[in-house]
């Protein structure tokens, strides 16, 4: 579970960078989110690329943090080299990424999640985490 | 719930097995000497000749035309209802799912497939196991739909080929299992899979590719049999054109109630929507020896029901596609569904039927209930059948409050795989009665239902059940229909001794008059027969043979037996 967080955050960076404070696909002008309280309302107005984008974010985030929370667990630097994109590809070769899947698969997972109403105030983070436990556990 | 169920009838099965089997015993091992299997080669001839040949079940639909239909008749309609277990083989696997695979046998030797991708072979005579190969998934969970299956194996020469869950595809030794080579048709990760039985024509193996629920672009691709190398990819999602002409009806001219110009629009925006667009292929071409082209049935558009975000026809998902099978390149091609929101895709395997005035035509039972006939050289329709499920509120399109619709989004007819009597020219097609709401939002939440955020829902407190029909392919009427408990789900086969078997998700499997529809015989399996049956002739003696593990999806009890039946007594001389 606390590897679990610990990658969240790092999902979270990315998700920050790749969707610039929250800016939504019509082009309005919203109040500065945090990304982690990005919600179902704010799903429902992405588009496919919007999705693609932050689901990319996310899953690379996420990738990010594991690389560099085994480089800890080795007693290896914690620099830039740790969590490298090269570093997350070793990990998506070994199979190891706790996100493994493409975006596509999450971003059907995350529709079919937030078409029951009852969801919609669920933040999309929390989505990710447990529709990627469900797919793992099947 | 299920569980005891199917351990009583598991339990019963096998007592009445323990006695029969010591009776065939008794009768095979007269022939001693004969009953170790022979591993034939399974040559192109025999392929191409597997009509003329029908001791053997070589192909997934019997032979090339996919009518699943054999001319062997020791079983017919004045001893059917004598038909006993001859043997049965259990699987022993725990992990299950829908148990749909359709066996090839070959000169004594039967090959099967499990839901996660376990292939055995197992001697046709007596059940026992010859070897097993389990597929190690190269991903711990890979991504599928609708519940882990596995239809069956393709056979050529000395190898068996078998396409995976993980969307690989696996060519193993026919003699020790021992695997030749393995490929990956796609990426796993990216939401393919594989479920269909491949289908051998000439130097190739050709599979389609599913995963339309996760936004991937579908194909069939041909593969080198000898050393899995890629040799063609036909494309489901066109490139170009994948728009096609914003047609406001369906081909037949059924208005589809469509915003053409809320499409049009967002074209702009969603032009590229082809890269995701669905289209996979769930089950086996038919193959036309004499024109080389493949016929093969495209699934959903992607997301399935959110057409907002795909404007235009969607070419060529819910299509009947054909492709040359020198090189795939695309020759014609007729949608049943333009810009599908329904789910209503094309998905049954079509079947290659000789009509009376003696046309070559493809035929093809959709999820809209309807038998489509189509020209085989120029894919021109010929005749729609009539309906052979109810039709209400055909095309509406969905609302907040639900419209209500049939077929629903499992159809008409689902993956099942029909039979042909082509001395009839009947075809006999499983259907699926189960009314729909339609929804574009809004739902109470159901603690639990995670999986099943789709905007379709069973209506509640309507009844639910099945059809089977005989579908006059010269006239498109309805020549006979019985109804069944529940939704049907599996496939059926017909012979020459005027009989067609098809099996229940309650576990009754089931031997019709093919002329009549009157029920001849019925066998109690203890978990659902959703599968294809097949026949084969051994030693002089016919044997029918089904896997009986339900389904998940439609929620039938799961198991993991073949079923193998046969005749009383020794094999008539004639026979032999």
């Amino acid at each position: 579970m606390r590897r679990l967080a610990v990658g969240l955050t790092g999902g979270l960076i990315c998700v920050l960078g790749a969707f610039a404070a929250g800016r939504r696909s019509d082009g309005a002008a919203m109040q500065p989110r945090r990304a982690a309280l990005l919600n179902g309302a704010d799903w429902a107005a992405y588009g496919p690329k919007e999705k693609d984008a932050y689901l990319s974010g996310f899953i690379a985030g996420a990738g990010a943090e594991q690389a560099r929370a085994l480089a800890a667990l080795a007693g290896d630097s914690l620099d830039s080299s740790a969590v490298s994109s090269s570093a997350i590809t070793r990990l998506a070769d070994e199979k190891q990424l706790r996100f493994s899947y493409a975006p596509s698969v999450y971003a059907a997972q995350v529709d079919d999640f937030y078409w029951w109403v009852d969801h919609r105030e669920i933040p999309i983070v929390d989505v990710m985490v447990t529709i990627n436990r469900q797919m793992k556990d099947r | 719930m299920r569980i005891p169920r199917l351990l009583v009838a598991v339990a019963a099965a096998a007592l009445c097995v323990g006695r029969v089997a010591a009776q065939e015993q008794v009768e095979t091992t007269k022939g001693k000497a004969s009953q170790e299997p022979s591993f034939t080669s399974v040559t192109d001839q025999m392929l191409l000749d597997a009509r003329q040949h029908p001791n053997s079940w070589v192909t997934y639909g019997h032979d090339y035309w996919n009518q699943r239909w054999s001319t062997l008749n020791q079983i017919n309609t004045s001893n059917v209802g004598t038909l006993h277990v001859a043997w049965m083989y259990q699987t022993g696997i725990s992990r299950l799912g829908s148990f749909e695979t359709s066996p090839i046998v070959i000169d004594g030797v039967m090959y099967l497939t499990t839901p996660y991708n376990t292939a055995m072979a197992v001697n046709a005579r007596t059940g026992k196991e010859i070897w097993r190969y389990e597929h190690k998934q190269s991903i711990a969970s890979p991504i599928y739909c609708c519940g882990p299956n596995n239809r069956g194996v393709a056979i050529s020469e000395g190898t068996v080929f078998m396409a995976t869950l993980d969307a690989h595809l696996v060519a193993l030794d026919a003699k020790t299992g021992a695997v030749q080579w393995d490929v990956q048709v796609e990426d796993p990760e990216a939401g393919y899979s594989e479920t269909m039985a491949p289908l051998i024509v000439g130097d190739k193996v050709i599979v389609g590719i599913s995963g339309g629920e996760y936004g991937i672009r579908g194909f069939v691709r041909a593969y080198n049999k000898s050393n899995g190398q890629p040799l063609w990819t036909a494309y489901t999602v066109f490139d170009k054109g994948w728009e096609g002409k914003f047609t406001p009806t369906t081909n037949e001219g059924e208005p589809l109630h469509r915003n053409i110009d809320a499409e049009k629009a967002a074209m702009a925006q969603y032009g590229d929507a082809w890269q995701r667009g669905g289209g996979g292929v769930w089950m086996t071409p038919t193959y036309d020896p004499a024109s080389h082209l493949l016929f093969f049935a495209v699934g959903n558009p992607s997301p399935d029901l959110d057409g907002s975000v795909r404007p235009g026809d969607n070419l060529c998902t819910d299509c009947i596609m054909a492709v040359d099978a020198n090189d795939g390149t695309v020759k014609w091609y007729y949608q049943e569904v333009p810009h599908d929101v329904w789910d209503l895709d094309a998905v049954s395997p079509p079947v290659l039927v000789k009509l009376k005035d003696g046309t070559t035509a493809v035929a093809q039972a959709g999820k809209t209930a309807w038998v489509y006939v189509l020209n085989a050289a120029t894919g021109k329709l010929i005749r729609k059948s009539a309906p052979f499920n109810r039709l209400e509120n055909m095309f509406a399109q969905p609302t907040p409050e639900g419209t209500r619709m049939l077929p629903g989004a499992n159809g008409g007819s689902e993956w099942s795989a029909p039979a042909v009597d082509p001395t009839l020219g009947y075809m006999y097609v499983l259907g699926i009665e189960q009314p729909m709401h339609y929804i574009t939002h809004s739902a109470p939440f159901e603690k639990g239902k995670l999986w099943l955020g789709s905007a379709f829902k069973a209506v509640p407190g309507e009844r639910q059940y099945g059809t089977f029909s005989a579908v006059n392919l010269n006239t498109g009427k309805i020549a006979w229909q019985v109804e069944t408990e529940q939704p049907m789900i599996g496939g059926a086969m017909a012979t020459a001794g005027n009989l067609v078997f098809v099996g229940e998700g309650n576990g009754h499997f089931n031997a019709f008059d093919a002329r009549t529809g009157k029920k001849l015989w019925m066998f109690q399996a203890g978990a659902g027969c959703n599968a294809p049956p097949v026949t084969y002739m051994q030693d002089g003696k016919q044997y029918i043979a089904v896997a009986c593990g339900g389904n998940f999806q439609m929620g039938y009890p799961l198991g993991d037996a073949v079923m193998v039946f046969t005749l009383p007594g020794a094999a008539p001389k004639s026979s032999k």
